[in-house]
């Protein structure tokens, strides 16, 4: 029922939403303008050069553009996403004649591997002109295009303008064809979200992470949350990604990923998983100030190098960057302090005398080690999924009991995503569960190999077929890694969902 | 040789013809393939050479679609096969296409009906090209992958691990020859020569003659191309193995009602898993008994251990610096709500350690002392201070009184300015307990701040010179007597109450005729608690002055019983013909009961006989008001 307002909160309420709307058409508007002159001016340099005279009109509004938004906003990212560029969260519509530009934004920030700009103080025209400059001379660059070019920036001494790294699990989410079409697919790219966000934080060279990344942080874990409410399996199917050149950013979202799912199964209300979720990646961004070399170390006996057994720490300090002790706040510091330290005490850093762990260190601890497990680092290659769990029953007194069966429960003695070879020989990756409690064994599978380990047309068989007598057709004999198998697990899994999404929707 | 034994020899005939046919045409086929290559290492992709390679490939793949719905062709180090027959191979040239997609792993190639002219020409400029994109780590397999051709697929290396030791052999030799690795398909010459601009053109007239003599694919047609790997798996579904032994019976699901209660053989290799983790029912019960697993937030208490612990272990001082800086921002939103207990949560572990390593030499020992310090800071107790003041409770006593004791001593200034802000007289008094304890019991910071303009900050210095006892130091006290605040004169009494000297009875008697009711009773008090007989002149006549009669009466009360109390006898006399004229009045009205307060004043044993038998001689209400003041009422 509606509550009665009197007039003057009513005219209060009206004049926020307008407040809220003139300033989403102000920063829309200004965001086309850069839009449309960036293309402009690319287009007009490539003719001439970035230093010639005829592109001062379109850099004068292109920076007076850039100066208002950041006078506005502190500091703001233009960014690319799929089909559309962004300033921060605000999507730049594109008209007809704005399209175009937007196209070639995106083209030209894909041909760098760039995901954007971060226009983080005053802009001045010799600074467009640099970027400029840089993008003639720089037509194609490799997955680490956002480095080189922010190398080439700062060297030419222009700080108020940061590129941003394009992800390429990204890039791989939309050779998948992720888009926010179906809940299974708005999950990927949710997560795909997270990462590209997570991996420009870590990235990010200056010592304090900008407001607007933290905000973009805290929105994508909001979206994470959406998932995994929307379709938890597939959400927490996203946690088989691994790339190991994002190997950083993924391991802190898969970690997140199956934090959310088990805080999900405790009943946690939606702020809590927010909570969770952002703890859950905090837990990591001290490694933002560990040497990179050191990241993907294989643990020795359970003990860290010295380099990395300050990442806890660093953790900390990274959260306090955002200076209050909120409850939020305390929760992510006692999740970057305490997910390596074990419930028997073991671990590092050290625990906190007289007390348990936190609940949400508790379950990242279990996340963490999971997915630590299932990653290959050098000279430890990655166990099965369903080998890590194995493991980790096996560390019980690491981790709460309970906790432990409810993830063991959750994600089932073979998680999706693993890939299994069949009593036939045929290799296959599990795609669903199976919900009966007695045959939790008994997962449908995407067969992807033949006997002979050609791989085949992927198909899905429910391993819970039997014959008239009960006799089952074929069971898994075995679990084993993708690497083992060579078998591509993500693009198994959901290019047949966007298959399948596709098909439907062309039936309907 | 028989019919049958003939028939069968011309059928093989007929066939190894067809084959060798087929062989022939595939062999053309790649070398329009390496041809396009060629070209594309001289052109872009729209010049017309590279097209007219480009179509004439297309145009016999389609043919090869004759012959069966697939084409799948092996890769071997140095040839590339079908069906076991060389198509392609170039034993000279390790940089050739088959070591190439060899070398990234690629072991089948697989194109399928269907393919269109666009795939055909992005395959042929991503073999091409692949070179460019060798920087990036990527190799053939990858790009394919992420090609996503829908007709042309490949097998990866890891399927064939037959083949890996012979990669591996191949793999050195070509450590030993690198520098020429991209001389087939590499676009490192961009530029056009004249002596490639001769060959290009020879490429071009001796590749077209195959066009034309290209048409004999009719005569084939026993393969189907899909005698290795991919080739079996053409159809647009895979069967699974499983199926395969049971035809077209009938097949369920063990998730069926029929198989309800049936045990069940599972020869799954499940893994050791806690067993009820897997059990629906069991795990019911996990659920069932949460307790402990409640969502807690973090207490101050323990992220105040965490943040000590970040502190201890820090080891460089820059750090150290930019770490207590946010941890100061942090704890401001604290001081501003008077959180004053999650702030001595952290402040006090950080305030302990900084002790420690001021003790040690550290060097943490400085910016951690500054930290305190900056928390300890006037702006900010001011702050702490206006929220106090705002919403006191006696529950903070304990809390506000850690906060200052364990505020660095160097802000002793500062501590008093937030003393001065505050206004509630509790946790002022808090205050000054904790900063007597702060300031090691020495009186001078006090001392300091009689001469303050703010009469609180004088009121409370004098309270803390009142604990400390300091003799000495009360002596500055007694010329705050002169200030015009009546609450500081008043408090200058009270301090002053034990002690006596000529100086302080001067004050007193001048407060005996003070303008303010609190001083002058206050100065009553003094007299007679030290017995000065000599104020009863004094006493006298204010009580039997006018103005006396505007006194309220609990100050009449406190004039009356001091004046019985030092006047003795003479006092008595002077009450006792109210007193008298009363019992025959029966008057029991204020001039009455302060006559008697007086009569009960006096010490003397006469003096309490008269009053003895004044009781027993009143009657009514007069003798109820004295037997009420002489129980003490």
């Amino acid at each position: 029922m509606a509550t009665a307002q009197t007039p003057g909160a009513q005219s209060a309420h009206a004049k926020e939403i307008r407040d809220r709307m003139m300033e989403q058409a102000r920063v829309h508007a200004l965001g086309k303008a850069l839009v449309s002159r960036f293309a402009m001016l690319l287009k007009t340099a490539r003719l001439h050069s970035a230093q010639n005279s005829a592109l001062q009109y379109s850099v004068k509004i292109f920076v007076d553009a850039a100066n208002e938004l950041t006078l506005h906003l502190g500091d703001f990212m233009l960014r690319g996403d799929q089909d559309s560029m962004f300033v921060n969260d605000v999507r730049i519509r594109a008209e007809s004649i704005v399209w175009d530009n937007v196209v070639i934004m995106l083209r030209e920030l894909a041909d760098r591997q760039l995901g954007g700009m971060h226009v983080k103080g005053r802009v001045l025209p010799t600074h467009v002109r640099t970027v400029l400059d840089l993008f003639l001379k720089y037509r194609r660059l490799d997955g680490d295009g956002a480095r080189q070019m922010n190398e080439r920036l700062a060297a030419s001494g222009v700080d108020s303008i940061r590129f941003l790294p394009r992800l390429s699990l990204v890039l791989e989410a939309e050779k998948i064809g992720v888009q926010e079409e179906n809940e299974v697919l708005g999950a990927v790219h949710a997560y795909t979200q997270m990462v590209a966000t997570w991996k420009t934080y870590l990235e990010t060279e200056e010592r304090a992470i900008p407001e607007v990344v933290r905000n973009r942080l805290l929105h994508t874990v909001q979206s994470a949350v959406d998932g995994l409410h929307d379709a938890t399996e597939w959400f927490l199917a996203t946690a088989n990604f691994r790339r190991e050149t994002d190997l950083r950013a993924v391991h802190a979202c898969n970690v997140a990923v199956l934090s959310l799912g088990l805080g999900m199964r405790l009943e946690l209300g939606r702020k809590s998983l927010m909570n969770l979720g952002m703890a859950a990646l905090y837990a990591d961004s001290g490694l933002r100030r560990v040497p990179r070399r050191y990241h993907v170390v294989a643990l020795t006996g359970g003990h860290p190098p010295p380099e990395l057994a300050v990442h806890p720490y660093e953790s900390v300090k990274e959260v306090l960057q955002t200076p209050a002790l909120t409850r939020a706040q305390r929760d992510r510091i006692m999740v970057a302090y305490e997910h390596h330290v074990g419930r028997d005490g073991r671990g590092y850093p050290p625990p906190l005398p007289g007390k348990g762990l936190h609940l949400f260190s508790a379950i990242v601890s279990i996340a963490d080690r999971y997915v630590e497990l299932t990653t290959e680092l050098p000279g430890v290659p990655a166990m099965s999924l369903s080998r890590a769990l194995e493991v980790l029953a096996q560390e019980e007194d690491r981790y709460d009991p309970r906790l432990l069966r409810i993830f063991i429960h959750m994600l089932g003695p073979f998680p999706v995503g693993s890939v299994v070879k069949l009593a036939t020989g045929e290799v296959a990756v599990v795609v669903a569960q199976c919900e009966h409690s007695e045959l939790r064994g008994r997962p449908v599978v995407r067969i992807v190999r033949n006997p002979r380990g050609v791989p085949v047309t992927p198909t899905d068989f429910d391993l819970t077929r039997c014959d008239a007598q009960g006799n089952f057709l074929t069971s898994i004999v075995d679990a084993l890694t993708p690497k083992e198998t060579g078998v591509d697990v993500v693009r198994t899994l959901f290019t047949e969902a966007r298959n399948e999404h596709q098909k439907r929707k062309a039936g309907g | 040789m028989t019919q049958l034994e003939s028939l069968t020899a011309s059928s093989a005939q007929q066939d190894r013809a067809a084959t060798r046919t087929r062989v022939r045409e595939l062999q053309k086929l790649m070398a329009v393939f390496l041809k396009a290559g060629k070209t594309l290492r001289l052109y872009n992709e729209g010049h017309e050479f590279f097209s007219r390679f480009a179509d004439e490939f297309e145009t016999r793949l389609e043919a090869e679609f004759e012959h069966g719905d697939s084409l799948t062709l092996e890769i071997t180090p140095n040839s590339i096969l079908w069906d076991g027959h060389v198509v392609h191979e170039n034993k000279e040239q390790r940089e050739n296409l088959a070591f190439k997609l060899y070398r990234d792993g690629v072991r089948l190639l697989q194109f399928r009906e269907g393919v269109t002219a666009d795939q055909t020409r992005d395959f042929v400029t991503l073999v091409a090209r692949e070179g460019d994109v060798k920087g990036s780590g990527q190799d053939l397999s990858v790009l394919f992958w992420e090609s996503d051709f829908k007709h042309i697929h490949i097998a990866v290396a890891e399927t064939f691990v037959d083949y890996d030791e012979e990669a591996n052999r191949a793999l050195k030799q070509l450590e030993s020859d690198l520098g020429t690795f991209e001389k087939e398909f590499g676009l490192e010459k961009r530029e056009l020569t004249e002596d490639q601009l001769e060959e290009l053109k020879r490429i071009w007239q001796g590749g077209h003659p195959t066009l034309a003599g290209g048409g004999g694919g009719a005569e084939g047609g026993g393969g189907t191309g899909a005698t290795k790997g991919l080739g079996t798996v053409a159809a647009p579904a895979y069967e699974p193995a499983a199926l395969a032994a049971y035809g077209d019976a009938e097949l369920h699901s063990r998730t069926d009602d029929r198989f309800a209660g049936k045990p069940v053989f599972d020869p799954t290799d499940m893994p050791a898993l806690p067993a009820e983790s897997l059990d629906d029912l069991s795990m019911e019960l996990v659920y069932a008994d949460l307790h402990g697993l409640e969502q807690a937030y973090a207490s101050f208490e323990e992220v105040g251990g965490v943040l000590a612990h970040v502190v201890e272990g820090e080891g460089d001082a820059q750090e150290l610096v930019e770490f207590l800086k946010h941890l100061d921002d942090a704890l401001a939103p604290l001081l501003s709500t008077a959180a004053i207990g999650p702030l001595n949560s952290v402040l006090r572990r950080i305030a302990l350690i900084a002790r420690r390593e001021s003790e040690a030499g550290s060097f943490r020992a400085e910016p951690l002392n500054e930290f305190v310090r900056g928390v300890g800071r006037l702006e900010r107790l001011q702050v702490l201070a206006r929220a106090i003041n705002e919403d006191w409770q006696s529950t903070l006593r304990g809390d506000l009184f850690s906060f200052v004791s364990i505020q660095d001593p160097r802000g002793f200034e500062d501590l008093m300015g937030f003393l001065g802000a505050l206004l509630p007289e509790e946790p002022r008094q808090v205050v000054v307990d904790a900063m007597i304890l702060l300031s090691g019991r020495r009186p001078d910071p006090w001392v300091g701040a009689l001469d303050g303009g703010n009469w609180h900050l004088v009121i409370d210095a004098m309270e803390a010179l009142s604990v400390l006892g300091d003799v000495p130091a009360l002596e500055h006290v007694i010329p705050l007597f002169e200030r015009t605040e009546p609450q500081v004169r008043l408090k200058v009494l009270e301090v002053l109450k034990k002690e006596r000297s000529a100086r302080i009875v001067e004050i007193v008697f001048r407060g005996l005729e003070d303008e303010d009711s609190a001083v002058r009773l206050a100065a009553l008090r003094y007299c007679a608690v030290h017995r000065l007989k000599e104020a009863v002149p004094t006493l006298q006549r204010a009580i039997e002055h006018r103005a006396f009669r505007s006194f309220d009466f609990s100050e009449k009360r406190g004039w009356h019983i001091t004046f019985g109390l030092l006047g003795g006898g003479a006092a008595l006399d002077q009450v006792k013909n109210t007193l008298e004229s009363a019992l025959h009045n029966g008057d029991h009205g204020e001039d009455v009961h302060l006559a008697l307060l007086t009569a009960k004043a006096v010490r003397e044993t006469a003096a309490r006989a008269w009053l003895a038998d004044y009781i027993e001689r009143a009657s009514g209400d007069l003798s109820r008001l004295a037997r009420k003041i002489m129980a003490g009422g």
